[in-house]
């Protein structure tokens, strides 16, 4: 395709219009816009989570709960002691559904109609996958007595001191006087920031369902260029960053 | 590349600036594997991380470091800011600034809270 010049009265500068200035499309534009403002809303409410989990250092009467010992399920291994292998399960789907909306993307670049469907195919399982591991997650957690107010998964001095000879692949038993009632906020928060994020998943499947319908009645195909494909592939990879960070603070620290 | 079917001469110019902006060269594939294999190796060192060290205020900031790394690949190559004007990215990456400000001020808050 040729670079982009368009006749008109504009000498010099480019903020004085018939050129974009920024050389990209204005759906192009109003994504990175609306992403930006979405990057905002994460973050607040990441460092919501941060804030709380501060202001309960070092209190051992409502102590913080230990990750490792909250999220530990993984499927078919029941009461086996797992930290991380679940959660790093969806990081790796995550950013493979990124790798193939990509790889949608640079087809889209070759005009190839049948690559780019067949990759956008892969991402929404990407995308579907993801969120059945979530529900599955999800499930787990209020399943073991979490609700959006109630967290009782924080450990009591005994519970510390078994969560210490517990070692990776055991089998595991919570019995009274190891667990006790914590701050709420934890649980509040982690189904707000995981659900508002599988939210955003689930939009973008959904984005990418009607974007991979489009590919399949050649809509992309008439118009001459598959940059839709490219906008969508924008949220899409921003919903993998957005993990990265989940990932970072609701389980790694 | 152009379907010029509109009457109107202004909305064509528009249309066809739009179009035109949409710069459609792939850079091959060989890039994306590369990254892909980047987020993979910075995610497994992650996990060993996790399970080698102790919990301490240097295995967290290795994490955030690497998190930074991680969303740099992401925006960077997957999202392909590397590839658009410096404004644009400028445009973008500059009001990260303010969510930096409130990270300091709300976890000063927080340790403050911890206190009382």
């Amino acid at each position: 395709m040729s670079t982009h010049s368009v006749a008109s009265n504009n000498s010099g500068s480019v903020w004085r219009g018939g050129v974009s200035p920024f050389n990209v499309s204005y759906g192009k534009l109003m994504m990175w816009i609306f992403l930006l403002s979405d990057a905002f809303t994460f973050s607040s409410l990441l460092i919501a989570y941060g804030t709380e989990r501060f202001s309960f250092s070092g209190n051992l009467d409502t102590p913080w709960p230990m990750p490792d010992m909250v999220f530990n399920h993984f499927p078919f291994a029941h009461h086996i002691h797992l930290p991380l292998f679940f959660v790093s399960l969806m990081t790796f789907i995550l950013i493979f559904s990124s790798v193939t909306m990509v790889l949608a993307v640079e087809a889209g670049h070759r005009l190839s109609k049948k690559e780019v469907a067949k990759y956008m195919f892969m991402t929404i399982i990407g995308g579907f996958a993801f969120l059945g591991c979530q529900a599955w997650e999800w499930s787990n957690f209020i399943g073991d007595g979490a609700t959006l107010s109630i967290n009782h998964f924080s450990l009591t001095a005994e519970g510390l001191a078994y969560a210490d000879t517990l070692t990776v692949g055991e089998k595991y038993e919570w019995s009274d006087g190891l667990r006790q009632v914590g701050p709420g906020v934890f649980s509040a928060l982690f189904f707000i920031v995981t659900g508002f994020h599988g939210f955003h998943v689930f939009s973008g499947v959904v984005l990418n369902v009607v974007v991979y319908i489009n590919v399949l009645k050649g809509t992309y195909e008439k118009r001459g260029h598959y940059e839709m494909v490219e906008k969508a592939g924008l949220y899409w990879h921003f919903v993998d960053l957005v993990w990265v960070f989940v990932f970072t603070f609701f389980y790694l620290i | 590349m152009s379907h010029a079917t509109h009457s109107d001469k202004e909305t064509l110019m528009y249309e066809t600036n739009q179009e035109m902006l949409y710069h459609g060269e792939s850079h091959g594939t060989k890039e994306i594997w590369k990254i892909f294999l980047w987020l993979t190796v910075i995610t497994v060192l992650d996990i060993i991380l996790y399970f080698a060290l102790e919990p301490t205020m240097f295995r967290n900031i290795t994490f955030v470091v690497f998190g930074i790394v991680k969303a740099y690949l992401i925006v960077g190559y997957f999202m392909h800011m590397k590839h658009e004007r410096t404004n644009l990215a400028l445009s973008i990456i500059v009001p990260v600034v303010f969510i930096l400000g409130l990270i300091m001020g709300l976890l000063y808050e927080g340790n403050f809270w911890s206190t009382i």
